[in-house]
């Protein structure tokens, strides 16, 4: 009797570890299914403006001066997987690199653009556009008191460039050839082509002491230093990791010799604890700041003594047609297709209205949108007609059908973990059942969702997915008909017209032509219907009210928290 | 009795060792791989295959699988793919609070399960048994995540008595009262299925002790009730529950993976669940393998005890 309970016992452990196991996926894969991309034009969930939505915020900003001291506590749902920016890409531990690490570039905060934070300015780029000289400050520290020096940017881009590199950035610094101190404060970048988005990866590439981890031979080593994983890492951001106990803590202090403004905030600590546990813990005011799940807004709000911030998230939902199936190949269809979904009703009802229709391949926020774009109205009758036109007629019983009578079916995949994307599905299914397409929902574990939908299986109708941007708005990867057998264009689109603008364009070094011939490329994706473009999802952010000069942006935990200060 | 000690624990290898190859072939059969994951689609072939090689995964299972074991044995779990730690940093951080949180949550249920268990069984068919039984019915079937929300709910986010989750208040130096104070709400939670069955059991045992000649006798010499229930009564219908306590462990296991992670509870169940939910495949391997020692030893430990206690049992 009591050998057959232990035996179940054991029976349900190992199942369940293979259960939770197979439903697996990292949390970002959930909210985003962003995974996929470490490209630089399609990488992690990033960018937002920093105005915040809530006035009181505004307020203070204006009238206060900036205090120093007092702490902050951050509820966050995970620890960091590592400390050295080129070995990680998880949320967490680019919000701790956010606090201890300077990169030479950082994002501005009136928009999606870079500005010097390490470098002195903006890189002197040679006429061929192959080599790029940046400047550096001679008053940047290492929290160890070590000055940042041209080697240690040298040894930093080095990491990405080591032949046993097994980090995700690996397209970040592609078109380095070679980089190399050319004085104290001076680095240099010999390109093998130009390359306009250096600033912009750049921004991603954290500078790490050379004095602590250059001994090391191998990427391996590097990855397993204590530097990069324990709170013995240094760098030369606004404040210093003091202690890290795993599963519970991380605490923050700030530095006295940081390079720019700030920090005012004395203290901050990471408290770790799931969603649910941070919900009641800033209920029962033991935390003062943490990023609020859509359907928690409501709860949020009605707790005193928090502002919420709300900002649209650098990135879209979309819904992917595979091209290689007959039915997708004509962008009549496609656009027959979004024109049958009623998205606006999709955000209303399954996102509390937490969303804006997206039309366009890029976010309304970054550098390459146009106000142009025409927008596709919900309009079944008028997708009907569309569809007739490539030969779909509805049938007595109401399905669509072609000349051979075959009915337009098809499946609709996407991963289990992202729980709003799984909710929609489902509307779509009913949305196009209305005017005669049968779909069939299907959802599956990230792992394998990814398996079916990457190269070389392609084993998908149509997939529901998530894109998040970064600050480079190149879409070449996803688009481009090279990057069909191996890259991210699964869906393979082909359009030469797209080719032909984005081809190279990280070779164009002018800004303004650059933006517009990939705003031209982005507007022809828009036209191909290449995708449905579903919405742009809102993301929240809950902090005391004490808090001044607060600004959120999604593509940071604690966006510029070094500016931040608390009023008493 | 030593042979039959040892005859259990040889029978246990053959056992570790099938559990071995589950847990590992079940690693193997979870769909996607942490290769996949780990490096984006756009990464050329050559350095997903060079990651792919860096881990050892390119191999023949059972090469996999020899150089996997044969690391456990001689204690190098490997290193996290994800944190890059060696898994046996990353367990031995974790496991006191573990220990302690079950520690607690076994002596909660003993405190609570066995005096209600004897007012149970000494007022048999009243109305106190009835209450006691459905209670405790509730305590088994309701899930404890549930109870946890719930208790954070009302005691910790309504009342503020307790604090929402951690092992200590954030900060602040070493104190006892303060670790209890964090520790009594998932211990408590952590107990309550357990202290449902324990009460069941106790009843049941009591009842039985209870209709004894002995107790008769007892009685007839003019002890006081409590004597006879206490003293005479209580002694011999403990004995079989001894056993019981041993078999609550795979259960507390179990029921830790959930309770710390309402709890933010820094244990090795909430080590497992991030594990899973990142599939770093080295610790979730180790995790499991640990809970089915940890389950062998608890049945061991039951069966010896069940020896020692009811010399009746031969071998």
């Amino acid at each position: 009797m009591v050998k057959k309970t232990q035996w179940l016992f054991l029976v349900m452990i190992f199942t369940m570890g293979m259960l939770l196991a197979a439903c697996g996926g990292s949390d970002e894969g959930a909210e985003t299914g962003a995974d996929e991309g470490t490209e630089p034009d399609t990488e992690e969930t990033d960018g937002e403006d920093v105005e915040d939505i809530d006035d009181e915020n505004g307020d203070s900003a204006a009238t206060g001066e900036p205090v120093e001291g007092g702490e902050i506590i951050v509820g966050s749902d995970a620890e960091p997987n590592g400390l050295t920016p080129a070995t990680v890409s998880d949320t967490a531990s680019r919000d701790a690199h956010d606090l201890v690490h300077a990169a030479l570039y950082r994002q501005t905060v009136e928009g999606f653009d870079v500005e010097p934070d390490v470098a002195v300015d903006l890189p002197e780029v040679s006429e061929d556009g192959l080599e790029q000289v940046i400047e550096l400050r001679d008053d940047v520290f290492f929290s160890d008191g070590e000055q940042l020096t041209a080697d240690d940017v040298v040894f930093t881009v080095g990491i990405y460039l080591m032949e046993d590199y097994a980090g995700t950035s690996t397209t970040l610094f592609e078109r380095v050839e070679n980089v190399e101190a050319t004085d104290e404060y001076e680095v240099t970048f010999t390109m093998s082509e130009p390359d306009a988005a250096l600033t912009a990866s750049l921004e991603q590439a954290p500078i790490v002491p050379e004095h602590i981890l250059g001994d090391l031979e191998t990427y391996a080593e590097i990855e397993e230093h204590e530097a990069s994983t324990t709170d013995a890492v240094i760098g030369a951001g606004p404040y210093v990791m003091t202690d890290w106990t795993v599963g519970q803590y991380i605490n923050y202090e700030a530095r006295d010799d940081y390079h720019n403004e700030g920090p005012y905030i004395q203290n901050i600590t990471w408290r770790i604890g799931d969603t649910d546990a941070q919900l009641a813990m800033l209920q029962a005011g033991e935390i003062d700041i943490m990023n609020a799940a859509p359907q928690d807004v409501v709860t949020v709000e009605s707790i005193d003594g928090y502002n919420l911030a709300e900002e649209p998230q650098f990135g879209y939902n979309y819904i992917g047609y595979n091209q290689r199936n007959e039915l997708f190949e004509s962008a009549n269809v496609r656009r027959a297709l979004t024109m049958a979904i009623n998205r606006e009703a999709i955000i209303d009802g399954i996102m509390d209205g937490h969303g804006t229709v997206a039309e366009f391949p890029h976010s309304p926020e970054g550098p390459i949108y146009s106000d142009e774009i025409e927008s596709i109205p919900f309009d079944q009758e008028g997708a009907l007609e569309l569809l007739a036109e490539e030969g779909w007629e509805q049938n007595d019983s109401g399905q669509l059908v072609n000349g051979d009578g075959d009915v337009f079916a098809f499946s609709l995949l996407t991963n289990s973990e992202a729980l709003v994307r799984t909710d929609w599905i489902v509307a779509v299914q009913q949305m196009l059942g209305e005017i005669g397409i049968e779909v069939e929902t299907e959802t599956m574990e990230f792992g394998a969702y990814l398996d079916r939908i990457n190269p070389p299986n392609w084993d998908f109708d149509a997939i529901a997915g998530a894109w998040s941007l970064s600050l480079d708005p190149n879409m070449e990867s996803l688009f481009h008909s090279r990057n069909i057998e191996s890259g991210q264009n699964n869906i393979a689109y082909e359009s030469e017209e797209f080719d032909e603008l984005s081809t190279d364009n990280r070779a164009i070094l002018d800004v303004d032509e650059r933006m517009e011939t990939l705003q031209q490329a982005a507007m022809q994706v828009a036209e191909d219907q290449v995708y449905t473009f579903m919405y742009y999802p809102t993301e929240f952010q809950a902090y005391r009210d004490n808090i001044q000069n607060h600004s959120y942006n999604s593509r940071a935990g604690l966006f510029r928290v070094q500016e931040w200060w608390i009023e008493e | 009795m030593t042979t039959y000690i040892i005859r259990r624990l040889l029978i246990t290898i053959p056992l570790l060792i099938a559990i071995s190859i589950i847990t590992f072939a079940l690693m193997q059969f979870a769909p996607g791989s942490p290769a996949v994951l780990d490096v984006d689609p756009n990464v050329p072939p050559e350095a997903r295959e060079a990651q792919i090689e860096a881990m050892g995964l390119n191999e023949p299972l059972p090469v996999q699988y020899a150089r996997w074991i044969s690391g456990v044995v001689t204690g190098d779990f490997g290193n996290s793919y994800i944190t890059k730690r060696p898994v046996s940093d990353m367990l031995l951080e974790r496991l006191p609070n573990t220990l302690i949180l079950m520690t607690a949550a076994t002596i909660l249920a003993i405190i609570i399960a066995i005096p209600i268990g004897i007012i149970s069984a000494v007022r048999q068919y009243t109305k106190t048994d009835y209450a006691i039984t459905l209670v405790s019915f509730a305590g088994v079937a309701v899930p404890n995540f549930w109870i946890g929300l719930m208790l954070i709910m009302f005691l910790s986010v309504q009342f503020g008595w307790f604090p929402v989750g951690g092992v200590q208040t954030l900060n602040a130096d070493f104190n006892i009262m303060d670790r209890i104070h964090h520790l009594f709400l998932p211990a408590l939670v952590l107990a309550t299925a357990d202290t449902a069955q324990l009460t069941r059991y106790t009843r049941t045992s009591m009842l039985e002790v209870k209709n004894q000649d002995y107790i008769r006798t007892a009685r007839a010499k003019g002890f006081k009730e409590s004597k006879v229930i206490l003293k005479h009564g209580l002694r011999n219908a403990l004995l079989p529950l001894i056993t019981l306590i041993a078999i609550m462990l795979p259960t507390l296991i179990g029921g830790s993976v959930v309770v710390e992670s309402v709890f933010s509870w820094p244990g090795l169940g909430d080590l497992f669940m991030t594990s899973v939910n990142q599939r770093d495949y080295p610790v979730i391997m180790i995790i499991t393998m640990l809970t089915a020692v940890l389950v062998v030893i608890g049945n061991l430990i039951a069966d010896i005890l069940y020896a020692i206690v009811d010399p009746r049992i031969e071998y």
